[in-house]
């Protein structure tokens, strides 16, 4: 009874919580009402679309279920899909747990520690809640229209064991998931721990998916035409004896085992399978109560404190700005670079890149991908592109990633134009050390293409910069969002609108850039053209920016209290 | 050179239909302790973050150190060192970092950002944590650091908002006694606090927020001469306000 009330509390507490985050204070002015208004725009998208794919995945999941049924698909072709699409669902569902604790705000749980609830009932309503992953819900809906898809089909035997398998795969996945997400948690329950785990869990996770572009040599150098002239038949059964022992105790094999065995008619197999998926979604719930309690009972906090205590002075003085507007910028540089968010900026695009190119050189097929490989400074080009979009959570949010910190600076003694041009200068400094690393990793990777070229697009970078900035400050002044840079998803990023216009606004930035390099190429027929008109571009775009970043502080002065509001989290 | 370091005339914030600051005129003598006290909600860090340029009043005129806030914005904000309700502080820069911040900011040299940095280390007793990231603060040390900040400048006035909550009482002595000599100095202190005790030892003059009005103000003698013979300052505050204790809720269920 107790356990009900408590349940019933939590789940009307999270309902609050949520419809109250979507009303929004009202004591707030009509621009930012509208602001608060836009950001649900993405939400709502994504769940439009989730409804979609939930919707696709049922159908194409009963048509399946009865095209096998009635013997229009071959069965042991049908259901080997459905394993590789079950196995690829599942990791992707543990992926995404491990993720969540990552990307929001993690759930405050004293308060609740300090009522008469039962930790048990707690972790029931985290366990539970994990249903409402809308990835979840598309895979069990797909397996269940599945399931159905076989019954319609006249196959009643597999139909039955394939609702019941669902549901065991479920509750299978349900826990696994759970398990995960409160492993994260518990690990982010210190602040380096976590942004360590963090930063690794992003990088591994980005490079690891280029492992099947360098797979696909291996796969094209096996179906060379000189080893048996024709292509080479798939096997399922020659698949199966290839797979380690203990892929047999995955929960899409064992879905999988328990349908084939009602299909052949043998309900002892598919029992058995039934069985085991439920003693392990069991184990994992188990297990992922015993990781909740150690969560709960760990102590929110750090332990490796640096203990020096030598004072260091200010940091020098910038060229062009004023101690004040240096200091600013300082602030951004070191504040950004100490979160998750800001490190990846810079570590990500130029090693990723150059990975991928990497990866092209291995595949004959991508001649045209293999010979820009070579040139290197097409890979600087990109990875500086690609290092301007990934910063977006900074640049297109430069005060409200400060936080409580964007107060200071607002009570400091600072014009407006100090505070734009300082923080323009901070964001300019890590796209500069991040344009560092690329410069190094396309060095390394392809030294070749033409001095001027490499010039050039170093100059193209800048420019784009300096167009971007003017944006960078109106939109961080009209839109702000107080945000974590140490979370990777929704807890770290900008309003959704200036992500958007930024991110077409960059790409369109790039074009003049990328047109005057073609001008060059083609046109004057001349490398060293390419330097002289990069270096009138560069020129243009500072004589652009300069006005429009000036122009742009008065934005600051005019959401000044709206800014502050915001700072202050409200 | 006027005798006031804050002068307030109708000043007044609204948020929507919500009134949090009515029309209030407020007089802060220069080199005086001046307690700002009210119940909950009563307006005052409302009415510190108006003062202090982070809130634009929907209605009023006010001076600060004979400055016009509104168009001499940065030449208030040179003279005036705030400790806000939220703190006020980077995250990812560490106490050191914090203090060099306000320092470059306010335009001093690197040797003097140094020493007075380390002097209020160690005053606040921060000197080991210095170099530990703000994030990784206690609410106390927080509060510690973000009282650095504010006094590095060397200010003419202090904003300060609860300075002593969730402060050591050693720190908290320090504090006290650093306060009153830099009123001694000619310096004037702004503070809101909950604490009667602080105000009775410290401040000179009294202001008092309820509903958002001024409902009483003048120095600590003006203040209790109003009042009955004998009555202790919360008595006095609970007169003002408006609070009956016999008219609330006895919760007898509680018994």
């Amino acid at each position: 009874m107790s356990t009900l009330r408590s349940l019933r509390a939590i789940m009307w507490l999270r309902w609050r919580i949520l419809k109250n985050s979507v009303t929004g204070s009202k004591k707030r002015d009509m621009l930012e009402q509208v602001s608060r208004s836009m950001a649900l725009v993405v939400p709502v998208a994504i769940a439009s679309l989730s409804i979609g794919t939930f919707i696709a995945v049922s159908i194409v999941g009963f048509l399946s279920g009865r095209a096998i049924g009635v013997g229009l698909l071959d069965a042991a072709q049908g259901l080997f899909v459905l394993r590789i699409l079950l196995a690829v669902a599942m990791f992707a569902i543990i992926a995404l747990s491990m993720a969540t604790p990552t990307q929001s705000a993690t759930a405050r749980y004293t308060r609740l520690l300090l009522l008469p609830i039962h930790r048990r009932v707690l972790h029931l309503v985290e366990v539970a809640s994990s249903m409402a992953d809308p990835w979840l819900a598309i895979i069990g809906a797909g397996l269940f229209a599945f399931a159905i898809g076989l019954l319609a089909g006249g196959r009643t035997g597999a139909g039955l064991a394939g609702l019941a398998a669902t549901l065991a795969t479920f509750a299978f996945l349900v826990c696994a998931g759970s398990l995960a997400g409160f492993l994260v948690a518990w690990l982010m329950r210190s602040r380096r721990r976590g942004e360590l785990f963090t930063l690794i869990f992003v990088m591994a996770f980005t490079l690891v998916s280029f492992i099947p572009a360098f797979a696909s040599k291996s796969f094209s150098e096996k179906g060379q035409p000189g080893q048996s002239g024709r292509q080479r038949q798939f096997i399922p059964q020659e698949f199966d004896r290839r797979l380690p022992v203990w892929t047999r105790f995955l929960p899409s094999e064992l879905h999988v085992r328990v349908i084939s065995a009602g299909l052949s008619h043998q309900p002892g197999r598919a029992a058995g399978a039934i069985a085991l998926l439920l003693v392990e979604a069991a184990l994992l719930f188990d297990l992922s109560s015993r990781v909740h309690r150690r969560m709960l009972n760990s102590l929110e906090g750090d332990s490796g404190r640096k203990r020096t205590t030598e004072i260091k002075g200010p940091s020098p003085k910038l060229p062009f700005l004023s101690p004040g507007a240096s200091a600013v910028a300082w602030a951004q540089f070191r504040g950004a670079l100490r979160t998750v968010r800001g490190r990846l900026t810079v570590l990500l695009p130029g090693p990723m890149l150059g990975i991928l190119m990497l990866a092209f050189r291995n595949v004959p097929t991508e001649t045209w991908a293999a010979n820009a490989a070579e040139q290197g400074y097409l890979l600087l080009g990109v990875s500086l592109v690609f290092t301007l979009y990934s910063i977006h959570a900074v640049s297109m949010n430069l005060f409200g990633s400060d936080r409580a910190g964007l107060t200071l600076q607002l009570l400091a003694p600072l014009s407006d134009r100090e505070l734009a041009w300082g923080k323009i200068a901070g964001f300019g400094m890590i796209v500069g050390l991040g344009s560092v690393i690329c410069l190094a990793v396309s060095l390394s990777v392809a030294r070749s293409g033409p001095p001027e070229y490499w010039i050039a697009t170093i100059l193209a970078g800048a420019a784009t910069f300096f167009l971007i900035s003017p944006l960078a400050i109106w939109f961080s002044a009209l839109f702000p969002v107080q945000s974590d840079l140490s979370k990777t998803g929704a807890g770290g990023n900008p309003h959704p609108l200036p992500m958007i216009v930024g991110t077409i606004c960059t790409a369109a930035f790039v074009m003049p850039a990328a047109s005057l390099v073609l001008a060059s190429e083609f046109y004057f027929h001349s490398e060293f053209a390419a330097v002289v008109l990069m270096v009138l571009w560069l020129a243009v775009s500072i004589g652009i920016a300069i006005p429009c970043v000036n122009l742009a502080a008065r934005t600051i002065a005019m959401r000044r209290e709206n800014l502050a509001l915001v700072a202050q989290g409200r | 050179m006027s005798n006031a370091a804050i002068e307030t005339h109708g000043l007044r914030k609204e948020f929507g239909e919500f009134v949090a600051v009515d029309g209030i005129d407020l007089l802060v003598p220069r080199g005086s302790f001046y307690g700002f006290l009210g119940p909950n909600g009563a307006g005052k860090s409302t009415t510190i973050k108006c003062l202090t340029g982070l809130l634009r009043p929907s209605a009023g005129t006010f001076t600060i150190l004979d400055l016009d806030p509104v168009r001499q914005s940065v030449a208030v904000k040179r003279q005036v060192g705030v400790v806000p309700e939220d703190l006020a502080l980077f995250d990812r820069l560490s106490g050191a970092e914090t203090l060099a911040f306000v320092g470059q900011v306010h335009g001093l040299d690197a040797k003097a950002i140094r020493e007075r940095s380390q002097e209020l280390l160690t005053l606040m007793d921060l000197t080991k944590a210095a170099n530990e990231l703000v994030a990784d603060y206690s609410h106390g040390m927080r509060k510690k650091i973000a009282l650095s900040a504010a006094l590095l400048p060397a200010p003419r006035l202090l904003f300060l908002d609860e300075p002593f909550e969730g402060i050591d009482a050693i720190a908290s002595r320090q504090i006290k006694d650093l306060l009153a000599a830099f009123v001694k100095g000619g310096g004037t202190v702004f503070i809101t606090t909950h604490v009667l005790e602080i105000v009775e030892r410290l401040c000179d003059h009294i202001g008092i927020i309820s509903k958002g009005r001024l409902v009483a103000q003048g120095s600590m003698i003006e203040l209790r001469a109003g009042g009955v013979s004998g009555q202790s300052l919360e008595e006095r505050f609970m007169d003002i306000v408006g609070v009956l204790p016999s008219a609330a809720p006895t919760l007898e269920w509680l018994a």
